[in-house]
């Protein structure tokens, strides 16, 4: 992992058009701007992770399917 | 084509069928091919099958039967990238986790399966919009009504 120093206002370009800039700091939480192509897709970690583990619980439920749905 | 699947046996299906998702499902980036699977004297489901892995088989909802309030919005910058053109070319449909007891059973509205049912593109999106989440019991009134409209 690269890692690099930023102050508040200071910013790091990815690609040559992807900009993240870091605009505050305040209790150790950090607000980031981010200027990035519109069909570049930017998520919060946990969410993505949400919907990985979603996924993984569809697919790994111990219930067996088809006698569930057919006996609505 | 014949293809093994987790439920249904071994099937035939038609090339022209196959759903690429070119970027997998999240957790499942692997998984490229897939098809929409009816069940037999079942229309509430369906089953998104991986062709080539037949363990990976999502059960799958048209979320309007179940959630009637459920929208989206959908940036420009996507229907390009699937090369979605009219709302024609568009199907929904959303991942369900089926539990023990049916009734706690529920659908994943934050990131639904977007298909462009003209070209043969699929995605899982994860949308924007706050109010939604990956379990939405299918089968709790208050859910597709009041739920929604409160937290706008």
């Amino acid at each position: 992992m690269l890692v690099l120093n930023r102050k508040t206002s200071e910013s790091i370009i990815i690609d040559e058009n992807i900009e993240i800039k870091i605009l505050d700091i305040v209790d150790g939480k950090i607000k980031i701007g981010i200027e990035a192509p519109k069909d570049i897709s930017i998520l919060r970690k946990e969410v993505y992770e949400n919907v990985k583990a979603e996924n993984i619980a569809s697919l790994e439920t111990k219930v067996n399917i088809m006698d569930v749905i057919n006996n609505i | 084509m014949e293809i093994q699947t987790k439920y249904l046996g071994e099937i035939e299906v038609a090339l022209e069928k196959v759903l690429m998702f070119s970027s997998g499902l999240m957790g499942f980036e692997e998984s490229k091919e897939f098809v929409l699977l009816d069940i037999p004297d079942n229309d509430n489901f369906k089953f998104l099958q991986d062709i080539k892995n037949s363990y990976i088989a999502f059960l799958v909802v048209n979320p309007w039967n179940f959630f009637c309030e459920y929208q989206m919005d959908i940036p420009d910058e996507e229907l390009i990238k699937m090369q979605i053109k009219s709302k024609e070319d568009i199907a929904i449909y959303n991942i369900v986790t089926i539990c023990d007891v049916f009734k706690n059973s529920t659908a994943n509205l934050l990131a639904p399966i977007i298909l462009n049912v003209k070209s043969n593109i699929g995605k899982q999106y994860i949308l924007q919009e706050e109010n939604y989440t990956t379990k939405h019991p299918l089968y709790t009134e208050e859910i597709t009504g009041e739920k929604n409209v409160s937290i706008k």
